[in-house]
Protein backbone atom coordinates (compact mmCIF):
# COMPACT_ATOMS: atom_id res chain seq x y z
CA UNK A 1 0.00 0.00 0.00
CA UNK A 2 1.25 3.40 -1.20
CA UNK A 3 0.35 6.45 0.58
CA UNK A 4 0.00 10.36 -0.39
CA UNK A 5 -1.01 13.37 1.66
CA UNK A 6 -1.75 16.71 -0.26
CA UNK A 7 -3.32 20.12 0.65
CA UNK A 8 -7.09 20.42 -0.52
CA UNK A 9 -5.46 22.72 -3.47
CA UNK A 10 -7.31 21.92 -6.73
CA UNK A 11 -3.44 22.96 -8.14
CA UNK A 12 -2.15 19.83 -6.73
CA UNK A 13 -4.50 17.47 -8.91
CA UNK A 14 -2.18 17.03 -11.88
CA UNK A 15 0.63 15.33 -9.28
CA UNK A 16 -1.59 13.18 -7.61
CA UNK A 17 -2.85 11.83 -11.07
CA UNK A 18 0.47 11.29 -12.05
CA UNK A 19 2.02 9.66 -9.09
CA UNK A 20 -0.80 6.99 -8.41
CA UNK A 21 -1.22 6.66 -12.60
CA UNK A 22 2.52 5.97 -12.81
CA UNK A 23 2.27 2.94 -10.82
CA UNK A 24 0.71 1.14 -14.26
CA UNK A 25 2.25 0.52 -17.33
CA UNK A 26 -0.67 1.06 -19.54
CA UNK A 27 -2.85 3.52 -21.01
CA UNK A 28 -5.65 1.74 -21.57
CA UNK A 29 -9.60 2.73 -21.26
CA UNK A 30 -9.41 1.71 -17.92
CA UNK A 31 -6.35 4.33 -16.89
CA UNK A 32 -8.57 6.99 -18.25
CA UNK A 33 -11.13 5.90 -16.13
CA UNK A 34 -9.20 6.05 -13.48
CA UNK A 35 -8.17 9.02 -14.30
CA UNK A 36 -11.60 10.38 -13.90
CA UNK A 37 -12.16 8.82 -10.76
CA UNK A 38 -9.25 10.32 -8.98
CA UNK A 39 -10.20 13.89 -10.64
CA UNK A 40 -13.73 13.83 -9.48
CA UNK A 41 -13.35 12.59 -5.93
CA UNK A 42 -10.53 14.78 -4.88
CA UNK A 43 -12.46 17.56 -6.60
CA UNK A 44 -15.35 17.40 -4.87
CA UNK A 45 -13.39 17.23 -1.48
CA UNK A 46 -11.41 20.37 -2.39
CA UNK A 47 -14.46 22.24 -3.26
CA UNK A 48 -17.32 20.83 -0.70
CA UNK A 49 -15.72 19.39 2.57
CA UNK A 50 -13.61 22.46 3.81
CA UNK A 51 -10.87 20.14 4.51
CA UNK A 52 -7.54 21.29 5.45
CA UNK A 53 -5.03 17.69 3.77
CA UNK A 54 -6.22 14.98 1.84
CA UNK A 55 -4.29 11.64 2.11
CA UNK A 56 -4.80 8.67 -0.25
CA UNK A 57 -3.32 4.90 0.08
CA UNK A 58 -3.22 3.34 -3.33
CA UNK A 59 -2.02 0.09 -4.34
CA UNK A 60 -2.28 -1.83 -7.86
CA UNK A 61 -2.48 -5.75 -7.93
CA UNK A 62 -1.28 -7.12 -11.17
CA UNK A 63 -2.80 -10.80 -10.32
CA UNK A 64 -6.14 -9.77 -10.09
CA UNK A 65 -5.94 -6.19 -12.03
CA UNK A 66 -7.46 -4.69 -9.19
CA UNK A 67 -6.50 -0.75 -8.29
CA UNK A 68 -7.32 0.02 -4.98
CA UNK A 69 -7.81 3.54 -3.61
CA UNK A 70 -8.66 5.15 -0.37
CA UNK A 71 -9.32 8.76 0.12
CA UNK A 72 -9.74 10.05 3.45
CA UNK A 73 -10.24 13.58 4.89
CA UNK A 74 -10.76 15.91 8.00
CA UNK A 75 -13.79 17.63 6.24
CA UNK A 76 -17.27 17.49 6.62
CA UNK A 77 -18.88 14.50 6.95
CA UNK A 78 -19.97 13.17 3.72
CA UNK A 79 -21.64 9.97 2.22
CA UNK A 80 -21.67 10.18 -1.50
CA UNK A 81 -23.50 7.03 -1.77
CA UNK A 82 -26.50 8.62 0.05
CA UNK A 83 -26.40 11.70 -2.68
CA UNK A 84 -29.38 11.48 -4.76
CA UNK A 85 -28.28 10.26 -8.22
CA UNK A 86 -28.02 12.74 -11.27
CA UNK A 87 -30.71 11.68 -13.33
CA UNK A 88 -30.10 11.87 -17.07
CA UNK A 89 -32.16 14.25 -18.88
CA UNK A 90 -33.56 14.39 -22.64
CA UNK A 91 -33.84 18.13 -23.20
CA UNK A 92 -31.52 20.94 -22.70
CA UNK A 93 -33.46 23.11 -20.50
CA UNK A 94 -33.95 20.34 -17.76
CA UNK A 95 -30.01 19.10 -17.69
CA UNK A 96 -28.60 20.10 -14.15
CA UNK A 97 -24.97 21.77 -14.45
CA UNK A 98 -24.55 20.39 -11.00
CA UNK A 99 -24.01 16.61 -9.80
CA UNK A 100 -22.31 14.90 -12.25
CA UNK A 101 -19.09 14.61 -10.51
CA UNK A 102 -20.48 12.30 -8.22
CA UNK A 103 -22.63 10.13 -10.96
CA UNK A 104 -19.40 9.80 -12.92
CA UNK A 105 -16.70 8.24 -10.03
CA UNK A 106 -19.80 6.13 -8.88
CA UNK A 107 -20.48 4.50 -12.54
CA UNK A 108 -16.60 4.24 -13.31
CA UNK A 109 -15.56 2.28 -9.93
CA UNK A 110 -16.50 -1.75 -9.51
CA UNK A 111 -16.74 -1.03 -6.00
CA UNK A 112 -17.17 1.59 -3.61
CA UNK A 113 -17.64 1.59 0.19
CA UNK A 114 -17.58 5.07 2.86
CA UNK A 115 -16.94 5.07 6.60
CA UNK A 116 -16.54 7.99 8.58
CA UNK A 117 -14.30 7.17 11.59
CA UNK A 118 -11.94 9.63 14.01
CA UNK A 119 -13.73 12.43 12.40
CA UNK A 120 -12.73 11.52 8.81
CA UNK A 121 -14.48 10.54 5.92
CA UNK A 122 -13.11 7.68 4.28
CA UNK A 123 -13.48 6.50 0.60
CA UNK A 124 -12.77 2.93 -0.86
CA UNK A 125 -12.85 2.49 -4.45
CA UNK A 126 -11.70 -0.76 -6.54
CA UNK A 127 -11.52 -0.75 -10.36
CA UNK A 128 -10.10 -3.50 -12.60
CA UNK A 129 -8.12 -2.62 -14.98
CA UNK A 130 -8.16 -5.14 -18.12
CA UNK B 1 -5.37 25.81 -22.33
CA UNK B 2 -4.21 26.55 -25.92
CA UNK B 3 -7.57 27.74 -27.92
CA UNK B 4 -7.31 28.38 -31.58
CA UNK B 5 -9.64 30.50 -32.74
CA UNK B 6 -11.18 30.95 -36.58
CA UNK B 7 -14.16 33.09 -37.54
CA UNK B 8 -16.30 32.50 -40.87
CA UNK B 9 -18.03 35.31 -40.97
CA UNK B 10 -20.54 35.37 -37.45
CA UNK B 11 -19.53 31.60 -36.96
CA UNK B 12 -16.45 30.94 -34.88
CA UNK B 13 -14.38 27.68 -34.74
CA UNK B 14 -12.91 27.20 -31.46
CA UNK B 15 -10.18 24.37 -31.24
CA UNK B 16 -9.12 23.63 -27.33
CA UNK B 17 -5.90 21.47 -27.22
CA UNK B 18 -5.65 19.64 -24.59
CA UNK B 19 -7.52 18.42 -21.56
CA UNK B 20 -10.72 20.27 -20.02
CA UNK B 21 -10.89 19.11 -16.42
CA UNK B 22 -11.09 21.54 -13.56
CA UNK B 23 -8.02 22.89 -13.72
CA UNK B 24 -8.67 23.77 -17.91
CA UNK B 25 -12.37 24.36 -18.31
CA UNK B 26 -12.26 27.76 -17.22
CA UNK B 27 -9.89 28.59 -19.49
CA UNK B 28 -12.27 27.42 -22.36
CA UNK B 29 -15.44 29.24 -20.82
CA UNK B 30 -13.96 32.74 -20.79
CA UNK B 31 -12.84 32.41 -24.09
CA UNK B 32 -16.67 31.26 -25.31
CA UNK B 33 -18.00 34.85 -23.11
CA UNK B 34 -15.15 36.56 -24.50
CA UNK B 35 -16.38 36.06 -28.06
CA UNK B 36 -20.05 35.12 -27.45
CA UNK B 37 -21.66 38.54 -28.53
CA UNK B 38 -19.15 38.59 -31.29
CA UNK B 39 -20.70 35.32 -32.96
CA UNK B 40 -23.81 33.55 -33.96
CA UNK B 41 -22.68 29.89 -34.62
CA UNK B 42 -20.47 28.36 -32.02
CA UNK B 43 -18.28 25.33 -33.95
CA UNK B 44 -16.47 23.50 -31.00
CA UNK B 45 -13.52 21.27 -32.80
CA UNK B 46 -12.56 18.77 -30.16
CA UNK B 47 -9.89 16.85 -32.40
CA UNK B 48 -6.98 17.94 -29.86
CA UNK B 49 -9.11 17.63 -26.53
CA UNK B 50 -8.27 13.94 -25.40
CA UNK B 51 -9.99 14.10 -21.61
CA UNK B 52 -12.80 15.28 -20.40
CA UNK B 53 -14.07 15.53 -16.96
CA UNK B 54 -17.53 16.92 -15.39
CA UNK B 55 -16.35 20.66 -15.09
CA UNK B 56 -15.37 20.07 -18.59
CA UNK B 57 -19.39 18.99 -19.14
CA UNK B 58 -20.63 21.75 -16.92
CA UNK B 59 -18.78 24.15 -19.56
CA UNK B 60 -20.86 22.95 -22.36
CA UNK B 61 -24.03 22.56 -21.00
CA UNK B 62 -23.76 25.93 -19.48
CA UNK B 63 -22.66 27.53 -22.45
CA UNK B 64 -25.32 25.54 -24.69
CA UNK B 65 -27.94 27.19 -22.59
CA UNK B 66 -26.96 30.78 -22.89
CA UNK B 67 -26.11 30.47 -26.52
CA UNK B 68 -29.37 28.66 -26.71
CA UNK B 69 -31.15 31.83 -24.84
CA UNK B 70 -30.32 33.96 -27.59
CA UNK B 71 -31.25 32.03 -30.45
CA UNK B 72 -27.75 30.75 -31.30
CA UNK B 73 -25.99 27.43 -31.92
CA UNK B 74 -23.48 25.10 -30.37
CA UNK B 75 -21.75 22.34 -32.52
CA UNK B 76 -19.22 19.71 -30.99
CA UNK B 77 -17.21 17.93 -33.88
CA UNK B 78 -14.14 15.80 -33.93
CA UNK B 79 -15.47 14.00 -30.95
CA UNK B 80 -12.99 11.04 -29.96
CA UNK B 81 -14.26 7.59 -28.76
CA UNK B 82 -13.35 7.86 -25.13
CA UNK B 83 -14.98 11.45 -24.82
CA UNK B 84 -18.10 10.10 -26.84
CA UNK B 85 -18.18 7.59 -24.55
CA UNK B 86 -18.37 10.05 -21.26
CA UNK B 87 -21.00 12.05 -23.24
CA UNK B 88 -22.97 8.71 -23.74
CA UNK B 89 -22.47 7.89 -19.97
CA UNK B 90 -24.07 11.39 -18.97
CA UNK B 91 -26.81 11.39 -21.12
CA UNK B 92 -25.03 14.47 -22.87
CA UNK B 93 -24.82 12.61 -26.67
CA UNK B 94 -29.05 13.43 -27.19
CA UNK B 95 -28.51 17.14 -25.33
CA UNK B 96 -25.72 18.56 -27.63
CA UNK B 97 -25.06 18.98 -30.82
CA UNK B 98 -22.34 16.67 -32.21
CA UNK B 99 -21.46 16.06 -35.31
Amino acid sequence: MNSLKFKAEIENLYEINNIILSQLNTNNKNTKDLELIIEEIFVNIVKYSNADCIKINYSYNAKTSIFNLEFIDNGIMFNPLEHEDYSKKEDLDSTPVGGLGIFFFKSLSDSISYEYKNNENHLFISKIIK
Amino acid sequence: MEIKKEYKNDELIMSPIGRLDTITSDDLNNAIIEEKDNLNSLILNFQGVDYISSAGLRVLISNMKSLKNEDKSLTIINVNDTILEIFKMSGFDKILKIE
